[in-house]
């Protein structure tokens, strides 16, 4: 190969000092991807007890929290809000989400762990027998977040695992509609999950990889509350067209490829909907529906000799932070996920995720469920699937 | 027939043989030991995983469960037809870029410059938004060009172009990768070429044809040969286009199927390693099938102590034809998608164009406000120079070896060398993860960028070993002879004369090895501590989160930098290129 010429070399070098240039003069800044526009909320470290000021202290001290959470929130201001009211730095975990969590869970086994505090799905049900995850009720001290009457039901928090203290479950919201071009389809004759096996669908229907992801979620509720022979009608005699890219399950139905798409999530979705799009999620007029706590589930792992995270002062300060009325309204406010506490701003929430009060749902992300009926279904699926 | 009567490589002489011996067994079992250590250890994890029906890291159980449901599913079984289906590419690029490569090298084609660094951007651009980009252009139902076609020609129904199939994914490996690829490796043989066998050719009155038949070929065969087989098991590893492409269609390479099977909820990593050593063993009968093939191919030296000649043929009307065609090419298939990545980086929504107020810059102005960018950016930096530089040196110790040297267990040897292709990034990774946590003394290493950079020199290790081996085999063992006589020291003579001599490859070894940390998410996704993102793990992760027009301003980032890499890595190739005098005088 051969050299180019010098005025190419020039004009290659000059973009990339521009691009340079730019990155060092907005990377100096610091500033949040987008700027913060909650709600303003009642201070949450309101009545806090005299051990506080210490952890708040010690936190700050340590600088970061290594924070393992999904993309979506990476991208959100999310960080940015919880720098603004700790003076801490969240620094992300690296990776896809199943990769996070076999990373996390072998570090843990090998007394190696980077990661302070992880937000997502159940999978790390699976830690508690371990002994790899940490109490975090015993870290909740902040008024705000122990007081009961701030929680749905006015019992306090909710919690994914049996024993109320691992996983603290943030959100509850309805997960399973259908995604669809509103220009085309009438939601009102959406009548109930059956008109999906309508053939006038054949072929005309995309879910996300029923196998792994937010797909699975939905081939897994489909299979318990509905039965092998609906599934199979659906995913088989329907001939649903799977992707493992939920940007273009919503791109198809906005363009019209398919008619209908399963398995999106609604921070996606509401992002076309924003520019004018003709997409929307929606639920049959009748017909069981599926609770889920999405993204919004909190753990803090712990190695297996005992010892405790990087950051263990700064994790308590976002323990609490998360699990208060500024935290769960920067989550929500990036998620597009109905908190379980009752007193923050739901307006940004699009209806079709919030839960109908005459409509009868399975509880996904209860443990007996996440541990035992997923995985038989989700081995029932593989079986017929593949 | 011709012969260019060039001397044959020749083995050194034996003196001492027994003293020799006992050396040369000695270097072959280290070589081997330390070589195996790098590249034999996650291969056996993996092996050993295959037959474990216990999570990852708790203990062993026997169980062959994952070896029949990888023969009783058909979803498998398909995946593995089409990822030998999908090979076909490699001949057919080959024969392009071998016909491309000796038009840059031996000819002035028009536009020389311009055709060798586009190559090389294509080859520097990130897979998955080029493959949306490929989505906007040629899907069946919205593609650009089935509009811009429809528009022209009312009378046609519908549009000619479908990417999602066979051949669409066929279209875009070959566009983004494989002839770019190819070229880039065959080029470097060619200009360890000397010019006067295929002079002696022509002035016998044989036509050029007959020349690349009968002289060319035959003399470039173990590099024709060796980037046939590292890009037929390179292409079976590739899967992101796959995953995009070919997913709504039921397409799906081998690689595509161990990354869903990783993905599933709880992941089934047994399943994924039976996968993953059935690969192993088409890899072995490959290393072994290339070893007796070279063996038999009596290398022949191309760069002898006469010199180098350098003559290119003048510019005729075919050039001209020529030039244009493969410009064409080159315009449609890495600059069309370019543009794409450019204007959907200025897009609301990546593709929608018909909205409104479709533009925005608030992407580029996220991407650049964002603090993971420089860090990923300076971590790339790092993470490619360390490895590169390391991995280029590592890679033409154990080519000499494996040509010059007497040590014993040299097939051994290559066989390791080939090794880690054997297995999928995302099964490395997680082999890789598990040595760095566990083992005394890598443990120390682990939350540093160290475990990344081994894992992508390991990588790398068979493409690059077997392309300076090529290279080596080229020059003739005289000249290296020539300084051993004169009392030079093995290091001044490997620095000095060796390296030298193969200056084009090492530039364009050292250039694929940086590509490869610029672009390969899979070997590294389960090994970057936290806080140390690069630029693809960025990319794969705003992917991910749906932010694909963030993404196409990484890309459009991406190939920006290729330009000034590829430009200052080509200045410093020609600068080190012992033949350039010859080359310059002789135009």
């Amino acid at each position: 190969m051969k050299a180019t010429t010098p005025k190419f070399l020039a004009v290659t070098s000059f973009v990339a000092a521009l691009t340079l240039l730019a990155g060092c003069s907005s990377g100096d800044s610091a500033e949040p991807a987008e700027s913060p526009d909650a709600a303003p909320v009642a201070d949450w470290q309101e009545g806090a007890p005299a051990e506080w000021a210490e952890i708040l202290e010690k936190g700050q001290a340590e600088g970061e929290v290594v924070l393992d959470s999904s993309p979506e929130l990476q991208q959100s201001d999310f960080a940015a809000r919880f720098e603004a009211d700790t003076g801490i730095k969240i620094v992300s975990a690296a990776g896809e989400s199943s990769a996070r969590y076999t990373a996390m869970e072998q570090e843990a086994q090998a007394n190696q762990l980077s990661i302070d505090v992880s937000l997502g799905g159940g999978t790390e049900l699976g830690m508690i027998d371990q002994g790899l995850l940490q109490d975090i009720k015993a870290q909740m001290i902040l008024p705000n977040v122990t007081d009961p009457d701030n929680w749905v039901g006015g019992d306090g928090p909710t919690w994914m695992d049996d024993e109320g203290k691992y996983m603290l479950r943030s959100s509850n919201y309805v997960f399973g509609w259908a995604i669809v071009n509103s220009d085309t389809f009438d939601a009102e004759e959406f009548d109930s999950w059956d008109d999906l096996l309508d053939p006038k669908y054949k072929g005309k229907i995309a879910t996300y990889d029923p196998l792994s992801g937010p797909g699975q979620a939905v081939s897994a509720f489909f299979y318990d509350a509905l039965g092998e022979e609906f599934v199979e009608d659906l995913y088989v005699g329907q001939e649903l067209v799977p992707t493992t890219d939920r940007r273009q399950l919503i791109e198809w139905v906005a363009r019209g490829t398919y008619d209908i798409a399963l398995g999106g999530t609604q921070a996606e979705l509401e992002r076309f909907a924003r520019e004018g799009l003709p997409v929307t999620g929606v639920m049959p007029r009748e017909g069981i529906g599926q609770y889920t706590g999405g993204s919004g589930v909190l753990k803090q792992p712990l190695n297996a000799n005992g010892s405790l995270t990087p950051h263990p002062n700064a994790a308590q300060v976002f323990i609490n932070w998360f699990a208060s009325t500024a935290g769960q309204q920067a989550y929500g406010d990036a998620m597009l996920e109905v908190t379980t506490r009752n007193d923050v701003d739901l307006s940004k929430i699009p209806d079709y995720v919030k839960p109908e009060e005459d409509r009868e749902y399975i509880d996904t992300y209860e443990e007996h469920w996440y541990t035992v009926v997923r995985n038989e279904v989700a081995a029932e699926l593989r079986t017929m699937l593949e | 027939m011709f012969n260019p009567a060039a001397p044959a490589v020749t083995r050194p002489p034996r003196v001492g043989r027994q003293r020799a011996d006992k050396k040369s067994i000695l270097l072959g079992v280290l070589v081997c030991l330390l070589v195996g250590a790098l590249t034999v250890t996650p291969v056996i994890y993996v092996i050993i995983g295959s037959f474990n029906s216990q999570s990852l890291g708790q203990g062993f159980s026997f169980s062959l469960e994952g070896w029949s449901r990888l023969f009783a599913s058909s979803a498998t079984l398909e995946s593995i037809w089409y990822s030998f289906v999908f090979a076909v590419r490699i001949p057919i690029a080959l024969v392009i870029a071998f016909g491309i490569a000796w038009l840059l090298v031996r000819t002035d084609l028009p536009g020389r410059k311009f055709i060798e660094t586009s190559l090389w951007v294509a080859f520097f651009l990130p897979a998955l938004p080029v493959t949306i980009g490929w989505v906007l252009l040629a899907n069946e139902d919205y593609g650009l060009l089935n509009s811009v076609v429809q528009m022209m020609l009312p009378w046609v129904e519908e549009g000619p172009f479908a990417i999602n199939s066979v051949i669409g994914i066929l279209w875009v490996h070959l566009t983004m990768s494989t002839i770019p690829i190819m070229v880039i490796l065959l080029s470097p043989a060619f200009e360890q070429f000397d010019a006067s066998f295929e002079e002696a050719a022509e002035s016998s009155g044989a036509r050029v044809g007959t020349t690349l038949r009968k002289v060319t070929l035959p003399l470039l065969a173990p590099a024709v040969f060796t980037a046939f087989i590292a890009g037929l098991i390179k292409s079976l590893e590739v899967f992101e286009v796959e995953q995009i492409l070919g997913t709504p269609v039921g397409i799906g390479v081998y690689a595509n199927r161990i990354f869903e099977l990783v993905r599933l909820d709880p992941p089934a990593y047994m399943d994924a390693m039976a996968i993953g050593t059935l690969f192993l063993i088409v890899l072995l009968v490959a290393a072994i099938v290339y070893q007796i093939v070279l063996h038999k191919m009596q290398a022949q030296a191309t760069l002898t102590g006469r010199g180098l000649r350098m003559n290119r043929k003048l510019r005729t009307r075919s050039l001209y034809v020529a030039s244009a065609l493969i410009i064409t090419f080159i315009s449609v298939g890495v600059f069309l998608p370019i543009l794409t990545l450019l204007v959907g980086s200025f897009n609301k929504i990546f593709g929608f164009f018909f909205i409104s107020s479709p533009w925005t810059t608030s992407h580029w102005e996220r991407v650049l406000a964002n603090p993971d960018f420089l860090s990923a950016a300076g971590n790339s930096m790092v993470i490619g120079i360390v490895a590169s530089t390391l991995g280029t040196l590592l890679f033409a110790l154990l080519a000499w070896l494996l040509v010059r040297s007497r040590m014993r267990g040299k097939a051994i040897l290559n066989i390791l060398v080939w090794m880690p292709w054997a297995i999928p990034g995302v099964l490395m990774s997680i082999a890789v993860l598990r040595i760095f946590l566990t083992v005394p003394g890598p443990n120390l290493l682990y939350g540093t960028l160290a475990p990344l950079i081994i894992v992508l020199i390991i990588k790398e290790m068979p493409l690059g070993t077997q392309m300076l081996r090529t290279a080596i085999m080229q020059v003739a063992p005289e000249l290296e002879e020539g300084g051993q006589v004169s009392g030079a020291r093995f290091r001044q003579v490997f620095f000095k004369i060796t390296l030298p001599l193969i200056a084009p490859m090492l530039v364009t070894v050292f250039m694929l090895t940086f590509v490869t940390t610029l672009r390969d998410v899979g070997s590294v996704v389960f090994l970057a501590p936290p806080g140390t993102k690069n630029l693809p793990i960025l990319m794969f992760e705003y992917a991910n989160g749906g932010a694909m027009e963030s993404g196409a301003v990484l890309g459009v980032i991406i190939a920006a930098l290729a330009l000034v890499l590829v430009s200052v890595a080509m200045r410093l190739g020609l600068r080190m290129n012992p033949h350039r005098d010859t080359r310059k005088a002789r135009k």
